[in-house]
């Protein structure tokens, strides 16, 4: 593919979803789109088969302040919303996350060493290329179904997270 | 919604919390200030170009023989010696923390190519010893990078293996592990210590990292160790 055709494809990804390079964590302003919508929902292909998390970008492109209270796919026996972190005896865990805020105008991204929706017990061992449904349910929005796409391992290092997307 | 209830895992087991926990735990309390808020956020800028915490007087190995994925006993002083050596605790049902250490570790070394610090050997410790078996850890890092070694601790009980986690973590100055209370489908979530220990040719640590060192700062960082600099 010719450079120029590849950053055309780039450019047109961006437009389609303006957050795919720039998230910036919780409360990064998003354009009014009048929605609440999940976008960039992907997720690797993990090297245990029986866990994985998935990485998307929430933007509630509402005047109303929302919280995501629910989480669900048929592929997994546990779903839940965690966020890693680490206390201050240096121990690096997750704390589970029962309501998300997701304010009014903003986006909320799931980022690497942070928030995640964590799949436990996975049926099957997930496939780069295909694609699995997750079911986010929100206070107000309602429920959304979300298309993830499985990608290969090895695309997330710690270069990934939120301070490197700031540009 | 209403406030998140108390979290089960406050209910949590802390490894090996017997005396030799204890002592551990005593020691992790008083480890070492990472000069840098304990998020996971990526790491500011560090000083002198550099990552991670100078350690003044240096780590020690912890000298005790771990069992590797093919089962054979792994002295880890002498298998070590005179390598530049990684060592991280982490866990197989870790989905976000620990493969994205060691996949930045592996993607480092593909940064480095060749010559000093391009081949360091890397050590993984499995601190779940219900669910990380070696069957498991070998799956694990197959996926990850299959020249990482995976590590379990010896032992005849889980007493005895919890502890050869705990007492070799004490060495290296790392607060024990922590396992969560189970949910209905047997899932739990583990605290594992996030630093990641580097040693160098001279057989000790002389610099202790954060387990969220990007992997342009490995590339760094990893070359200048191994040729023996470490400020
Ligand atoms: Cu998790």
């Amino acid at each position: 593919m010719s450079r120029l055709i590849r950053l055309v494809l780039m450019v047109s990804a961006l437009v389609v979803l303006p957050l795919a390079g720039c998230g910036s964590g919780d409360g990064a302003k998003a354009e009014a789109s009048g929605e609440l919508r999940v976008l960039d929902a992907t997720v690797e292909v993990p090297p245990n088969p029986t866990t994985a998390s998935i990485r998307m970008v929430v933007d509630n492109g509402t005047g109303t302040d929302d919280e995501l209270v629910g989480v669900a796919s048929s592929v997994a026996d546990t779903v839940s919303v965690h966020r890693s972190e680490t206390d201050a005896k240096g121990l690096a865990t997750m704390v589970p996350v029962k309501a998300l805020k997701i304010p009014a105008r903003s986006k909320v991204t799931f980022e690497p060493g942070g928030l995640h929706v964590m799949l436990e017990g996975l049926s099957g061992s997930l496939k780069a290329g295909t694609t699995i449904k997750l079911k986010l349910t929100f206070a107000h929005a309602g429920s959304r179904t979300a298309t993830v796409r499985v990608v290969p391992f090895g695309s997330t290092t710690s270069d990934s997270s939120a301070h490197d997307m700031e540009h | 919604m209403t406030a998140a209830p108390t979290p089960p895992w406050s209910r949590r087991r802390v490894l090996g919390f017997g005396a030799a926990g204890a002592a551990a735990l005593a020691l992790g309390a008083c480890s070492l200030d990472r000069g840098s808020s304990p998020d996971t956020d990526a790491e500011p800028e560090p000083k002198g170009d550099w990552s991670g915490t100078l350690l003044d007087p240096p780590f020690p190995k912890p000298d005790f023989t771990f069992t590797d994925v093919d089962g054979k006993p792994y002295p880890i002083v002498e298998k070590t010696k005179g390598k530049l050596t990684i060592l991280f605790y982490g866990y197989t049902n870790c989905p976000d923390v620990c493969p994205i250490t060691l996949n930045t570790l592996a993607r480092a070394k593909d940064g480095i190519g060749s010559g000093p610090g391009s081949n360091p050997l890397v050590l993984f410790v499995g601190v779940d010893v219900d669910r990380d078996t070696p069957e498991v850890l070998k799956t694990y890092l197959n996926a990850i990078d299959p020249e990482f070694v995976g590590l379990t601790p010896t032992g005849k009980t889980k007493a005895e293996k919890e502890a050869m986690i705990v007492d070799s973590l004490a060495v290296i100055k790392q607060a024990a592990p922590e396992i969560g209370e189970p949910d209905e489908d047997g899932n739990y979530i583990v605290g594992h210590p996030s630093a990641v220990t580097v040693y160098t040719a001279d057989d000790v640590a002389h610099r202790l990292y954060p387990s969220n060192v990007r992997q342009s700062q490995w590339v760094k960082d990893l070359p200048r160790l191994d040729k023996g600099t470490y400020t």
